[in-house]
């Protein structure tokens, strides 16, 4: 199960554009990362998706917080009890 | 009836009559005996209530043997204050954490294009993902 979990993560990093992706749960603890985003973001990443989630009306309704600089966006995503960011560099 | 005493002469019944209709003329001694038990019985509560409150009692009257003079209590001040000042300085200084790449210049970010939906959809099946891995 991990195994496979990190095989993704590796793939996400693939793409030229990604320079780091962070998978967590729902209390922030870390489940894997790569590159930019690291175990110490595991708290921010969680709460962030939690917060925005909390403005939603709509409880089915998972919202994507984008964080924009000028340098790249980090994505912030939750599904079910994980939560992933993917940080891009503007391309 | 022996015990009766109407006779002035006849000594008096050691047991009072239980029979009213039998009260001896100084019949209100016999009873006393239910005078007594009432009383025992307010001087016991009086005295649980007593118990009672002696046990909520703090007694603080010993706290003044350890009441500190004025130069003692700054000089214990400044020691904790010294302590702290030391505690304080040897703890790792730990930064506020922050995402990277955030930007000092937000009038830039906000004037940009908007982030490509490519981008969210991307970060979408890439949670679907590893949603199912955990």
């Amino acid at each position: 199960m991990e195994s496979t979990l990190e095989q993704h993560l590796d793939d996400t990093m693939k793409n030229p554009a990604v320079v780091g992706v962070l998978c967590t749960d729902q209390q922030g603890h870390n489940l894997g990362c790569r590159g930019s985003l690291s175990d110490e973001h595991g708290g921010v990443v969680s709460v962030l998706a939690k917060q925005a989630a909390a403005l939603t009306r709509d409880p089915t309704d998972s919202p994507t917080v984008c964080l924009e600089s000028e340098s790249g966006n980090i994505l912030v995503r939750t599904h079910g009890t994980i939560t992933v960011a993917v940080h891009k560099i503007a391309s | 009836m022996v015990l009766l005493c109407f006779d002035p002469d006849e000594r008096k019944p050691l047991i009072p009559h239980p029979n009213p209709v039998s009260k001896p003329p100084n019949g209100t001694d016999w009873l006393t005996p239910s005078v007594p038990s009432a009383r025992t019985d307010e001087q016991a509560l009086l005295t649980s209530i007593l118990t009672k409150t002696a046990q909520n009692i703090i007694d603080v009257s010993a706290a003044d043997s350890v009441m500190m003079e004025q130069h003692e209590y700054m000089d214990k001040a400044r020691q904790y204050s010294t302590k702290l000042a030391v505690l304080s300085n040897s703890l790792p200084q730990k930064k506020a954490l922050a995402l990277p790449s955030l930007t000092s210049q937000p009038h830039q970010v906000l004037a940009s294009d908007l982030v490509p939906y490519s981008d969210v959809q991307q970060v979408i099946s890439c949670t679907l993902i590893h949603e199912r891995d955990v």
